[in-house]
């Protein structure tokens, strides 16, 4: 007799999804790796995922990263509701903890990407509502503007500056604090 | 000054960024992108991006998480040749009234001010608190300890009058958009008639002037409450719920110098102790079920374990139970059995004496009161003159029927000393445990809290020769290939 848990188990393995990208490529995923997409969990509790899921905004090159993302982090999800509440003990947090580090690899190893591209996983991500990968992609602009002068960022990203002189003093001596 | 500045700004990875060409603009990503961008930035670099463009002018004025601290709010962001300078108390009130200000006061996520400031500040302070009041804050920490300055002068911070929160922050409709809320260094009186907080989950009390029985009305009126924090509360003498409190699931109680009991009616499933031994009463019985205590005067763990709780905890899942201890555990005839504890971390400071009143062997009983325990920390700090390695000339060691265990899977002993004591407990749990997994032993001190100096000491004088002895006697008396000494 099959214990209840290899039941689950298979029923878990069985709920794929198909997702479509903006160029019609098909990507089958398990749904616990799409419902870190709120987006997607909301279609699949309102029955509206057959015969696949279309992502419109996302091309398939960035679709493949953003489901690579929530594969490594699915499981990530997974071993952290299975692992033991809150037994606070080095060695037995051992695992987790080489785990927590991999994750960490991953997500930095993910990072390593031209902007463009970065601007484009934090669109889908936010299309998505991949809260992670929201975090972790605007955190990586966040903390490339950090400590850089307004000349360092308007060049970094393009920015133009349409501002007066008159009201970029005006603004200086307003936020002057932030500037010593 | 500006040449100045941009000296200092090109740091590391400066150089590698512009080799980039810029082909986005982050004015291509939409409004909510930015917004979630600038929440991630300091204050002081969000206020900075005001001056990029003009459609970033204003933007930053709707962040909706404000933190001031003195890394965020500093005399100088770029470092002079000498160093940041000294913000004085007045400049930093002045910073945040000029953030204050200027920020549009929509619906804020969180506001924390943590700084070093007194009730001589209040008419500022109760200003940044009808703010958080006005702007709708879910989440108000205000910290005035200090703490992360390198405040040295205590005494002077006791003299001084703590900031005594505004009543009106009390008043049914101004508090109910808090979720949570946390205070350090403040007093707090509630005003007669408060009806609590309507959506507060997360409350935390560190250093706080407050009452016994205001700490009761914040628990009994508070209905959403499910995390409870209480700290360094010199006032407090004893925590009690009148009511069931369905909602609380966590509860920490953090050295409270005068506390003497806690008596809760319907109870947390989590609860953190940390502080002298004193009796605690739940009204459900099933309930907690994950417990943390530390007891910082002296009290055998064993001992606690065999008769002082089974009384209070009998549905124990999990237990960390950290004791200083003197003195030999004398046992029931019949310990109670904790049926429901899979996870039992034990930290022992032992402090034994020439006439060796302690033996940690004793700590083979665990086995019995815990038969259906799955993992194991035993973390040691053993202080006794008289004890050495153990060598085979020491004498026999000394051997109790093996207690068959059939669910013990990780075990872990860390400052292990290769004390003959310690060497008779490992091989006990060695062939006790039948379906043992891992045992991990290390002569390291891994006490949490344990001072680092004093780790190292120990390290430098007793890894060598424990690790022999782990190595000796455990290891290789395994047959099974379980034993990992690191």
């Amino acid at each position: 007799m099959a214990s209840a848990g290899s039941g689950d188990e298979k029923a878990a393995a069985a709920a794929m999804i198909t997702l479509i990208s903006s160029d019609n490529e098909k990507f089958e995923v398990t749904e616990a790796t799409a419902t870190l997409s709120q987006t997607i969990r909301h279609m699949i509790e309102d029955g509206c995922t057959d015969g696949g899921v279309p992502l419109p905004n996302v091309t398939s090159k960035i679709l493949a990263r953003v489901i690579e993302y929530c594969k490594k982090h699915a499981t990530a999800a997974a071993g952290e509701e299975g692992s033991s509440s809150s037994f606070s003990d080095a060695a037995f947090l051992e695992v987790d903890r080489a785990f927590l580090e991999e994750l960490e690899e991953f997500d930095d190893a993910f990072l390593e990407v031209d902007r463009a591209t970065l601007f484009d996983l934090i669109l889908a991500a936010n299309y998505l509502d991949i809260k992670g990968l929201l975090n972790l992609t605007c955190q990586k602009v966040a903390d490339s503007v950090k400590g850089k002068t307004p000349e360092q960022i308007r060049e970094m990203y393009n920015i133009v500056n349409d501002l007066t002189p008159e009201e970029e003093a005006e603004i200086r001596r307003e936020t002057q604090w932030a500037f010593e | 000054m500006r040449r100045n500045s941009n000296e200092h700004l090109n740091g590391d990875g400066a150089t590698a960024e512009t080799t980039e060409v810029a082909t986005v603009s982050l004015c291509d990503l939409p409004m909510d992108v930015l917004l979630h961008i600038l929440s991630q930035l300091r204050i002081n670099d969000a206020v900075r991006t005001s001056i990029l463009s003009r459609k970033w002018k204003y933007m930053w004025r709707s962040k909706t998480n404000l933190s001031f601290d003195s890394t965020t709010v500093r005399k100088q962001y770029f470092k002079s040749p000498v160093d940041y300078g000294i913000l004085t108390n007045m400049e930093f009130v002045a910073r945040v009234d000029t953030v204050l200000l200027q920020h549009n006061g929509g619906g804020i996520d969180c506001m924390e001010i943590k700084y070093r400031l007194h009730d001589s500040y209040a008419y500022h302070i109760d200003r940044w608190v009808n703010f958080a009041i006005a702007s709708k804050t879910k989440k108000l920490i205000i910290d005035l300890s200090g703490r992360n300055l390198s405040c040295s002068n205590v005494k002077e911070r006791d003299r001084d009058e703590p900031y005594r929160l505004p009543l009106h922050l009390f008043s049914a409709h101004n508090g109910s958009y808090l979720v949570c809320l946390e205070l350090a260094s403040v007093s707090l009186h509630l005003p007669t008639g408060f009806k609590g907080f309507l959506n507060l989950k997360n409350f935390t009390l560190v250093d706080v002037s407050i009452s016994n029985e205001d700490v009761q009305c914040m628990l009994s009126k508070c209905n959403l409450l499910e995390y409870f924090k209480i700290s360094y509360c010199r006032n407090i003498a004893s925590i009690r719920t009148p009511r069931p409190l369905n909602q609380l699931n966590h509860l920490v109680v953090d050295n409270c110098p005068m506390l003497r009991k806690i008596e809760l009616n319907g109870s947390p499933t989590t609860f953190e102790y940390t502080g002298i031994v004193i009796p605690f009463a739940f009204a459900s019985t099933s309930r907690p079920t994950n417990v943390s205590i530390k007891f910082l005067t002296n009290h055998a763990a064993l001992d606690f374990i065999v008769n002082g709780l089974p009384g209070v905890l009998p549905r124990l899942e999990s237990l960390t139970l950290h004791c200083v201890e003197r003195e030999r555990t004398i046992l029931p005839g019949r310990p109670f059995q904790f049926s429901y504890l899979r996870h039992l971390n034990l930290e022992l400071k032992i402090l034994g004496d020439k006439n060796g009143k302690t033996d940690v062997f004793d700590y083979a009983h665990v086995l019995e009161v815990a038969p259906f325990i799955e993992k194991l920390g035993l973390h040691m700090y053993v202080n006794c003159w008289c004890q050495k390695p153990y060598r085979k000339e020491d004498g026999e060691l000394r051997i109790h029927l093996p207690h068959q265990h059939d669910h013990l899977k990780f075990v872990h002993i860390s400052g292990f000393f290769g004390y003959k004591d310690q060497v008779e407990l490992a091989l006990h749990i060695l062939r006790s445990a039948v379906i043992l997994e891992k045992m991990r032993i290390t002569p390291r001190v891994e006490i949490t809290g344990f001072d680092e100096s004093r780790k190292q000491f120990y390290e430098r004088n007793n890894y060598v020769d424990g690790h022999k002895v782990a190595t000796e006697f455990v290891r290789n008396a395994d047959e099974r290939k379980v034993v990992e000494v690191v």
